[in-house]
């Protein structure tokens, strides 16, 4: 197929990603046989006979597309080379997908320098993808070891897919920046919408370290029905699916569900039972989901490269003094009121209160809310 | 012949004296009245003419002229019945020049020629006793609220007959009602009665401890030592405080236990703190002289009105109202913004000018703000079994405080729910009921504090350590090198401004004082930075 014709056909699917068809895409092509016929079917037949709902016609779609890749916004569909492999084995793929930065396992012609350098080294290579999902009302712990997971999972090789949201899924993302991996964002809104807008550092980071994706057009406004088909491409572009802290009935179980259909593998991380957050997590474990603690959990059922770092729990180096270890060994992950924490260490009011402050001032501690402190 | 009777306009918490003058003479029958009068005073006409014909005094058909003067003062109340009634008399009764020239009267009419209650009765008499005038005629309604003030003679009136009685006789009266001491039994009587004001100060004091300890008392709250402590802090320097927590946890307790801890009023501060409400009309019944601390807990539908005053002549505010005791917001995050923002100035200047229609008033305002507010919209943060709220909807919740508002409320502490084991300890005997403070216990280490304090500012116009400016905090506040160098960590750690940096300054002198240190402490300091960190950190 030559160039041009590829360019067409990729014009044919933004007209359908654009054109309010995109969910009645089998329908359509059921019907007409391919994505041209579909286009021809409707832009030019209903046109003639005088339904002028179903413009932009080709040059128009064609300067669309110019105006978007100025803004370093791509469009992949799915009849192209570098669209992810893993996504056209799912149900209902999405035709087309817009992304900022890169695509999942692919190399096309626009990789930066650095990135191509590393990929040549071996250091950089991504041997698969994860998505890493949870509650966005999350608890600390369940931040800290989503954190964690993501950055063992991107010091194992394994990239990182995740929502962008707030709590576990943002966690998790940046867990896989710090540990150098790569990491994808996708949205249930326009990849040019920063949402939402308290991870306008992490969306910078995950542009970077690897991409943004989403199958609706720029400018389309994060609506809340947008998301659960979001969650499909997260589960389709990864091999499996963890889900660190999830309540029953949420966004979370949405995305397992959708990586069992699409044959995933399923991890959960379990939490205390009477927690509403591990409810979700344990409901999955009950129904043959595996029960991960860290990253090597998961990496275990994949090959990898040999030779990978993986440090396990880091221990801070840092040197205590008595008293200031028996107020760390009150903290736990879960966020501890002051009051429990001075009769725990049976010390003086003043005195908890310069511990706590030299553990927070040497990186020890953190006062997650109102006189709540958790462990690092 | 025209007299000059004796009168005194509210105006705020203060009195401005007013004569009252009746020009009665032959013409075309009339009323007519001039002053700069409001329509509740120019109603008094009616009323008075009623209540001279039923009190048995018939008049010819003349025409009468009051005018009360100055009369580029507004005059507004029920106040002036009397008064134009004693002017109409004096112009066709031999009433004694003497007593007129020395008497201050006020209240209002009934149309059979009672005299019944006002409000504000306590400003008019101090207005009475500043002007120079030995006595005032007042209801008898009002006398008891009054008395508050020494040394004056008051002579509470029922009726009009009362009043006339007493202007035509010489000396004494008749009346039982009537408290007047005259020229003649003056030292004698004074003598008498001031004995049985000290009596009567000794048994007022025994029953004000007894209502003291009716009063809500810290020894109720179990457990809750760190807010207890913070609460502690911060009566001590004054510091103004806010209250986070969930539900249920007890804030609205605690900060009705405030106004117990803080230190006695003495004689004039009760003196003023009486007149204020006497001239909001809020003075009705005993006790007259206000001993206790108030606190004032204003709903959060409230107007920006009705929290710093205002009137055509302005009324006191909640804010003035919580004078020289405590108010209570709770659920700050609810208050509107406009309202709030008017506690800004008050709270720098501990008064609050208000300007109206006709003209300026001033009032005290010097209260203890402590503010309530719950750590997200639900409630339960960050208890994750019962809270959704996400940190983008925990922030904007905070958020709704402003800035420069937050920048008041000088110390911050969290309310936790109460533990089954702490509310249970004292009948489980692990901790001994003889172990809890009682309030006195805490007021007197807090007034121990102020007056450690008061020693320390001699001369420099302060009280307290809140109020120090940076100049005497510099002066005052002293740091050694451990705590300079904790301060600059952690002032680089949690960016602090400037202005935090000095109040946690403040806090730390206060700590330090509560421990009767005269340096600061690394631990000092690091409670300082403790009960200012919270702020720094989730309004960031």
């Amino acid at each position: 197929m030559g160039i041009a014709a590829e360019k067409t056909k990729r014009l044919y699917w933004l007209w359908l990603a654009e054109s309010g068809l995109r969910g009645r895409r089998a329908t359509l092509l059921r019907q007409y046989g391919t994505i041209e016929g579909v286009y021809r079917a409707y832009v030019l037949e209903r046109e003639a006979a005088g339904e002028g709902l179903w413009r932009p016609g080709i040059e128009e779609l064609c300067e669309r597309l110019g105006d978007y890749e100025r803004k370093g916004i791509f469009f992949c569909c799915c009849e192209e080379e570098n669209y992810p492999a893993c996504l056209k084995e799912i149900y209902s793929p999405p035709g087309g997908l817009y992304y900022q930065g890169h695509l999942p396992g692919s190399a096309d012609g626009r990789t930066s320098l650095e990135w191509e350098k590393k990929e040549k080294d071996g250091t950089d290579k991504e041997i698969g993808r994860m998505a890493v999902v949870g509650a966005r009302a999350c608890s600390e712990r369940g931040r800290g070891i989503a954190r964690r997971i993501g950055r063992e999972l991107a010091q194992g090789g394994a990239g990182v897919v995740s929502g962008l949201a707030l709590g576990i899924d943002g966690a998790a993302l940046a867990g896989a920046i710090e540990g150098e991996g790569r990491a994808y964002g996708v949205l249930g809104c326009g990849v040019d919408i920063c949402y939402p807008k308290e991870n306008y550092h992490l969306f910078g980071q995950v542009l970077e370290r690897g991409g943004i994706l989403s199958e609706y057009p720029p400018g389309t406004p994060p609506l809340p029905a947008y998301f659960p088909q979001r969650n499909r491409i997260i589960s389709g572009l990864s091999d499996g699916v963890v889900v660190i802290e999830a309540r029953k009935r949420s966004g979370s179980l949405i995305t397992a569900e959708f990586g069992l259909e699409q044959g995933r593998n399923i991890y959960a991380v379990p939490g205390r039972p009477e927690d509403v957050l591990s409810e979700g997590c344990h409901y999955l474990i009950q129904n043959g989901a595996k029960l991960v603690t860290g990253a090597a959990d998961i990496l275990s059922d994949y090959e990898f490269s040999p030779g990978l770092r993986l440090d396990s729990g880091q221990v801070p180096k840092i040197l205590l003094e008595t008293t200031e270890k028996i107020v760390y060994a009150c903290l736990r992950l879960e966020p501890k009121h002051l009051s429990q924490i001075q009769q725990e260490s049976g010390l003086e009011w003043q005195e908890v209160f310069n511990i706590l402050l030299k553990l927070e001032l040497k990186g020890c501690a953190r006062q997650v809310s109102m006189d709540c402190y958790v462990a690092l | 012949m025209v007299h000059c009777i004796h009168s005194v306009a509210l105006y705020g918490m203060d009195g401005i004296p007013i004569s009252v003058e009746a020009d009665v003479r032959n013409g075309f029958p009339a009323f007519e009245m001039f002053g700069d009068l409001s329509a509740q005073v120019k109603e008094a006409g009616g009323r008075v003419r009623s209540a001279l014909y039923n009190s048995g005094y018939s008049m010819k058909p003349q025409r009468i002229s009051i005018n009360l003067s100055p009369a580029n003062v507004r005059k507004e109340g029920n106040a002036f019945d009397l008064p134009i009634a004693v002017a109409i008399l004096a112009s066709f009764l031999p009433l004694s020049a003497e007593k007129l020239a020395q008497t201050m009267f006020a209240g209002e009419l009934g149309l059979d020629g009672s005299i019944r209650r006002i409000p504000g009765i306590l400003p008019m008499v101090f207005a009475a006793r500043e002007a120079g005038w030995r006595c005032c005629v007042i209801p008898e309604e009002n006398r008891k609220e009054a008395s508050v003030l020494p040394e004056m003679e008051l002579l509470g009136v029922g009726s009009l007959q009362e009043v006339v009685a007493f202007l035509t006789e010489r000396g004494g009266c008749a009346c039982p009602a009537v408290r007047y001491t005259g020229k003649e039994g003056k030292t004698a009587d004074i003598e008498e009665s001031e004995a049985a004001k000290e009596r009567e100060a000794a048994e007022e004091s025994e029953g004000d401890r007894r209502k003291r300890e009716d009063r809500p008392d810290f020894a109720e709250v179990a457990g809750q030592q760190g807010i207890k402590r913070a609460i502690e802090v911060a009566v001590s320097g004054r510091h103004n405080l806010l209250l986070i927590g969930s539900a249920g946890s007890g804030k609205t307790m605690l900060a009705r236990r405030v106004p117990g801890i803080l230190p006695l009023m003495n004689k004039k501060e009760q003196l003023e703190l009486s007149r204020l409400y006497s001239a909001a009309g809020l003075l009705k019944e005993e006790p007259y002289l206000i001993k206790e601390r108030p606190f004032r807990s204003p709903h959060h539908s409230i107007t920006k009105a009705a929290m710093a005053g205002g009137g055509r002549i302005p009324r006191a505010g909640e804010i003035s109202l919580a004078h020289q005791g405590v108010l209570f917001l709770d659920e700050l995050a609810e208050f509107s913004s406009e309202t709030l923002e008017t506690l800004r100035q008050p709270l720098e200047e501990q008064q609050i000018t208000l300007s109206r229609t006709y003209g300026t008033v001033t009032y005290p305002a010097d209260f203890f703000l402590i503010a309530a507010m719950n750590p997200c919209r639900c409630g339960y943060y960050p208890d994750r079994s019962r809270c959704r709220c996400d940190e983008a909807q925990v922030k904007r919740y905070l958020n709704r405080i402003s800035g420069p508002l937050l920048e008041r409320l000088d110390l911050v502490a969290s309310v936790e729910p109460v533990s089954w084991r702490e509310m249970t300890c004292p009948a489980d005997g692990m901790e001994p009921m003889s172990g809890i403070e009682t309030s006195a216990m805490i007021r007197e280490r807090v007034a121990h504090v102020w007056q450690i304090q008061r020693e320390r500012f001699a001369g420099e116009g302060i009280l307290y350590n809140s109020r120090m400016n940076q100049r005497q905090v510099e002066r005052y506040c002293p740091l050694g090198k451990a705590e300079r160098e904790l301060l600059e960590e952690a002032f680089l750690r949690f960016g602090i401004s400037a202005r935090v940096y000095h109040k946690i300054l403040k806090i730390a002198r206060t700590i330090a004082d509560m421990e009767g240190s005269e340096r600061i402490t690394e631990g000092h300091l690091s409670e300082a930075i403790h009960y200012r960190g919270a702020v720094i950190q989730f309004w960031g």
